[in-house]
């Protein structure tokens, strides 16, 4: 009974946290369930993957009904996602579950360094409704209430970041949300607060893939697995109506300490240093 | 606070729509699991047994075992996105936004072949 309430806690702050910066919270799920509960790393994995599934169905209920998420940019980038989900899962462990840590340790370094210097730049200008392009959107900012319009940039991109986020989740059991977050917010010109939740709403998508393939090989462990799933369900939808609150400045200053220390932990483990 | 929502893509004003699909799937698999839950503190004697079969299933679930609200609860849980995804095929469909209708069924086809792949494969 204790591991359950433990769990459903640590599914409750890694569900609020995932979607209030659009990571989906596999990757502080994991670390709890295998380093400090002992949990082998497959039942972990399979867990944190249909956590990730709870993190984006809660959290887009709510961002959907905002209007913060773009549906037609979620699906053009949600191919190259399930395709290199596929190939993550077929390729497997054609490169090095080290040198992956380590290439991913150095680039989300540079990510957070760069997110957390520009956290205020205005990424995209404003442009007119005419120009927002196929891919473009409009949103009413939820904290002063201005409309933030945005046209979609660097389409070939997005869908290159989308390949390897959907690999790497493939790959490790992770939603991918740590690279497609700073992609679409750095690269696409797409503001943070609707980088988050398209991107909470692409993970959904992408983890299915590699969920269905743990629950088929007997991964899922109910005893594990629902606990994590009632709490991350609820952590969400809590996560989600935070993030309306919060100004995206410090969303983006936050999403940039995560992605440091997640960064610093990939690269340590990448030399066989392991962080309790 | 009154938050006005203003982005709806143009065409296809669906976000509600697929907002209530995500808020469906989710219900249900909130309440089997929840079910499950009150089950397995009931029955206390039954082990939370792994189901593996449809018709281990079904028969777990006509005699009240909480393992089969546990697994059915994750499988609705899990098929949810893949939900709004066909929702979205005959969304974008609708508004004769064929594009976007064809990447989403190209979403789906991708989703359908690593279904395959993980059970298969």
């Amino acid at each position: 009974m204790t591991q359950a309430i433990i769990l459903t806690l640590v599914g409750f702050v890694g569900g609020a946290f995932g979607a209030m910066v659009g990571l989906g919270g596999g990757i502080f799920v994991i670390p709890c369930l295998t380093l400090f509960l002992g949990i082998p790393i497959h039942t972990a994995i399979a867990a944190s993957l249909i956590g990730v599934i709870a993190t984006s169905t809660s959290g887009s209920i709510t961002y959907l009904r905002q209007g913060f998420t773009n549906i037609r940019l979620a699906i053009t980038l949600e191919t190259a996602l399930t395709l290199g989900a596929i190939a993550g899962g077929v390729v497997g462990a054609a490169l090095g579950r080290e040198a992956l840590s380590a290439v991913f340790g150095v680039v989300m370094i540079t990510i957070s360094v760069y997110m957390a210097v520009k956290r205020n730049a205005s990424v995209n200008g404003e442009p007119h409704e005419a120009s927002l392009g196929m891919l473009g959107a409009r949103y009413q900012e939820a904290v002063h209430g201005s409309e933030v319009r945005y046209r979609v940039r660097r389409l070939p991109l997005g869908l290159l970041s989308g390949l390897v986020a959907g690999h790497v989740s493939g790959l490790l059991g992770v939603g991918g949300g740590f690279l497609t977050v700073p992609t679409l917010h750095l690269g696409m010109g797409v503001p943070m607060r609707a980088a988050v939740a398209t991107s909470n709403l692409m993970l959904g998508v992408t983890a299915c893939a590699g969920a269905v393939s743990y629950l088929a090989r007997g991964f899922v462990d109910p005893v594990v697995a629902v606990p994590v799933v009632l709490g991350v369900a609820a952590g969400a939808l809590v996560g989600a109506k935070l993030g309306l609150r919060v100004k995206t400045g410090t969303l983006a200053s936050v999403l940039a300490v995560v992605l440091f220390a997640l960064a610093l932990q990939m690269l340590l483990s990448a030399f066989g240093i392991r962080v309790r | 606070m009154k938050r006005v929502t203003r982005d709806r893509p143009r065409g296809e004003g669906f976000a509600t729509v697929l907002s209530s699909v995500l808020a469906g799937g989710l219900t249900v698999s909130v309440a089997l699991l929840l079910a499950g839950v009150v089950l397995s503190l009931v029955r206390s004697d039954l082990p939370v047994a792994r189901v593996t079969s449809v018709r281990g299933l079904a028969s777990g679930l006509t005699e009240f075992e909480p393992g089969a609200f546990f697994t059915l609860g994750l499988v609705v849980l899990l098929f949810t996105p893949a939900a709004r995804v066909a929702i979205q095929v005959v969304g974008f469909a609708h508004a004769r936004r064929w594009g976007f209708s064809a990447l989403a069924t190209a979403v789906l086809a991708f989703l359908g072949l690593s279904v395959f792949l993980g059970i298969w494969g």
